[in-house]
């Protein structure tokens, strides 16, 4: 089997396995800032004192992670546009690598402001206050919640359109029939995946 | 007397490696014409519209009625055949231009013959062993002549690659006709004796795994062959053999 | 059903003859909307949807508007065969489908052999099926008996031939006249559609081989319209337009000379015509009377009689091939008789 075709599958299926389990989990997690600043720290800390914790992350999360978003940047390079053709599935083609390399980048800078800087400046801990200030600051609060906001929509947009194509491509749904079923799974894992998301930032919006 | 007339922008191009311009052609209506029917009235009157005398524009074409997909080409943006793109539904002036993922032989003639060795690659061809008196054949049922005639109404006219955003002339990507076909044989009693064979090459470079799902091939499809269900179907059968070649079983 | 040339007569005479045509065009209409959606999709859904594409007319709920049209040539290359005693093919002979020049076969649509004066629907199969069988293992035996190969013979012949062809296009694409080939074509076209079709009148045969002796002239005169050298198919269709212009010639002379109404072939100046309750059976009887000296007058009522007799003197006369060889300038027409020695000739009846 040719090393492609391999690379491909393991593509696709770190998209669901475990890179959208993980979305999952991490939305779901979010959903603590509505129980207060000292909730949301104990918990958030909670999870890096396992020694494992770490390596849990880098190996389930961010490798996976990192090997979907970098192959899936190249592949969206080597697409070529055909804007005459205007059909609803090409449309969340383009969307799908839009939202892929949009993702990715936000990603780096939600790093970046979660975990390295405060690691930084030696203000790690303080998760809440620091993702709040964020949101509120007068300068910069803005463009904070606009990037946040787009970068939610884009993974959930990622994510359940994702499962269209995941069932394609392993031939999980045939039929047009089929097809429309799963296209009303992924709009309601989109809907659902939003709203938890968008009531979690409320808390501190 | 109607002086209507039809104006055409056609792209042209004298060789393989020849620069490709622009001319404009304005032939008067006639109804019921089709594309083909006013390149033909071209090739009657070869004056373009600054009224210089030009070649005829070249291009291909057999049938005129849609089952040989010869006429291939880009008719205002939109990949159809030009037999059956009709004067009286077409937006003026009518840009025609060749296929854009082969090389152009001349004017609208293009070298289709990739989708040619796509259908070889992928075994496209029911296999016998000889020309010895085999037998009657397998019975096939009245369910699978149904899924099977559709497929094989597939006349490798060009549109679903012409459409595709993972086709492009520096890949080797099989496109969507080579696959439903790699389907379809694979369905046949006797194709299916060398499914895995097809299989194989899907999985190799160019194959299967480049489609990106971007499903424009079902939408231009002329005969509306269900394109992205042969493409999933395929995508199961080489899942399967994905796992059983990853654990040898 | 009705075979093609008797449904193309019905509906040329329902629109020439009685003006009863689609909003008085050359129309009629094929209606299937008594059958449902489905028995329709499953079996004519292929050219229901092309007429739909073409039409943009659902024929599932409106009538279809038809008219004949040319899709096939009954006749073509000359073809021999070797017949054996009792009638039937030797299957291994080298001469079946051989051409009238030595080791040139023909086979397919290009010959000229089983149809007669009118191929019935769907037998194009029957061309390649036959031709396929009879000529394959003879084709192999005139092989065998092969003393040179190609490869033996001087290249000169072949060098020979390559210029000879390259010549006569370099001429062709010399050519700048003031005919455009392609209109040139559309006439030849026009003048053969209109005169040498379903209906065929002796006068109108007579000045259309006239026509197109003038459209031989004519090509003379015309422009090579591109003489670039890649890809080119001006040249390739004045040369095919010569030859179909000798075609044509073929056509309608041979059209012209045939005094008769037979299959496709329609003069109404010379239809006989057949009593409405004439059974074809009869005329075998009547040969059969004939032969043993039996026949009276009073063997037949007298309008079958007269109505055999005079389709005897045309077979005799006339159920014959018109074969067709080229004099320099035009076609001679000859003619060959058909075997009838396995299945004896009767007269068609459709009711």
């Amino acid at each position: 089997m040719n090393s492609h075709f391999f690379a491909r599958r393991v593509h696709s299926l770190t998209g669901i396995i475990p890179v959208g389990l993980f979305l999952i989990y991490h939305l779901y997690t979010q959903l603590y800032l509505h129980q207060g600043a000292e909730k949301y720290n104990e918990y958030t800390n909670a999870f890096y004192e396992s020694p494992l914790a770490i390596w849990l992350l880098i190996i389930f999360v961010y490798i996976p992670l990192f090997y979907h978003s970098i192959l899936g940047a190249k592949l969206s390079i080597e697409a070529t546009p055909q804007p005459s053709y205007h059909y609803f599935s090409h449309l969340l083609y383009w969307l799908q690598r839009i939202s892929g390399i949009g993702v990715l980048l936000f990603i780096f800078a939600h790093l970046y402001n979660t975990q390295v800087m405060p690691l930084m400046t030696d203000t790690y801990g303080q998760h809440f206050e620091h993702l709040a200030e964020g949101f509120a600051s007068a300068e910069t609060g803005w463009l904070t919640k606009s990037v946040y906001l787009l970068g939610i929509l884009g993974a959930t947009f990622h994510f359940a359109n994702g499962i269209n194509t995941f069932c394609m491509t392993w031939g999980l749904a045939l039929t047009p029939r089929a097809q429309l079923r799963v296209r009303v799974l992924s709009i309601i894992v989109f809907v659902v995946l939003t709203s938890v998301a968008l009531y979690s930032l409320s808390a501190i919006w | 007397m109607s002086n209507k007339t039809i104006t055409f922008k056609i792209l042209r191009q004298d060789g393989p490696n020849q620069p490709s311009y622009w001319e404009t052609f304005v032939i008067p209506y006639l109804p019921n014409s089709n594309v083909i029917s006013c390149l033909m009235d071209i090739q009657k009157n070869p004056i373009n519209a600054e009224g210089k005398k030009v070649r005829p524009v070249v291009w291909e074409c057999n049938c005129l009625e849609e089952v040989c997909g010869t006429c291939t080409m880009v008719i205002n943006g939109k990949t159809r055949q030009s037999c059956s793109a009709l004067i009286d539904k077409l937006m003026q002036p009518i840009t025609l231009q060749p296929l854009s993922k082969f090389p152009v032989v001349r004017d609208l003639a293009v070298d289709r013959s990739r989708m040619f060795e796509a259908l070889k690659r992928v075994k496209a061809w029911v296999p016998m062993d000889g020309y010895h008196d085999l037998g009657p054949g397998d019975k096939i049922l009245p369910d699978h002549q149904g899924v099977a005639y559709k497929l094989s109404e597939c006349m490798t006219c060009g549109c679903c690659v012409e459409a595709c955003p993972q086709y492009s002339r520096d890949n080797n990507f099989l496109g969507a006709a080579a696959i439903s076909q790699a389907r379809l044989f694979n369905m046949h009693p006797t194709g299916k004796l060398i499914a895995n064979e097809r299989l194989d090459t899907l999985m190799d470079d160019g194959g299967i795994a480049a489609c990106g799902n971007a499903q424009n091939c079902v939408e231009v499809c002329p005969k509306s062959i269900p394109l992205t269900e042969s493409i999933a179907e395929m995508g199961r059968q080489s899942s399967k053999r994905f796992w059983k070649t990853l654990f040898q079983i | 059903m009705v075979p093609r040339d008797v449904g193309a007569r019905e509906i040329y005479d329902i629109c020439v003859n009685q003006g009863l045509g689609v909003h008085g065009d050359m129309k009629v209409y094929l209606d299937l909307t008594h059958h449902s959606r489905e028995f329709l999709d499953r079996r004519l859904g292929g050219i229901l949807e092309i007429y739909e594409k073409f039409t943009g007319v659902d024929p599932r709920e409106e009538p279809m508007e038809i008219f004949p049209a040319v899709h096939y040539s009954m006749g073509g290359i000359w073809t021999d065969y070797t017949r054996t005693a009792d009638g039937f093919i030797d299957h291994q002979s080298p001469r079946n489908q051989m051409t009238s020049m030595e080791g040139l076969y023909a086979a397919g649509e290009a010959d000229y052999q089983y149809h007669g004066a009118n191929r019935l629907g769907a037998n194009s199969l029957l061309s390649c099926i036959y031709t396929g069988l009879m000529m394959g293992p003879g084709v192999v035996n005139y092989i065998k008996n092969q003393k040179e190969s190609a490869a033996d013979l001087p290249s000169s012949l072949f060098e020979q031939a390559q210029q000879q062809w390259q010549e006569k296009f370099t001429g062709i694409k010399q050519m700048k006249g003031k005919e455009n080939p392609y209109k040139l074509h559309a006439e030849l076209s026009e003048t053969m559609m209109s005169n040498v079709l379903i209906v065929r009148d002796n006068a109108r045969l007579a000045a259309t081989v006239e026509k197109i002796d003038e459209y031989d002239e004519r090509w003379k005169d015309v422009e090579c319209v591109d003489t670039s050298d890649w890809t080119n198919p001006v040249p390739s269709f004045v040369n095919q337009l010569y030859n179909m212009i000798q075609l044509s010639k073929v056509i309608a002379k041979g059209a012209l000379l045939r005094d008769e109404f037979r299959g496709a072939h329609y003069k109404p100046e010379f239809e006989i015509n057949q009593p409405s309750d004439f059974k074809p059976e009869s005329f075998l009887e009547y040969t059969k009377l004939k032969a043993d000296g039996g026949l009276k007058q009073d063997s037949f009522k007298p309008d079958h009689l007269e109505y055999m007799r005079l389709y005897e003197e045309s077979n005799e006369k006339w159920l014959k091939s018109s074969i067709a060889t080229f004099n320099g300038k035009g076609p001679d027409i000859s003619y060959e008789a058909v075997d009838t020695s396995l299945i004896q000739p009767r007269p068609r009846k459709y009711d």
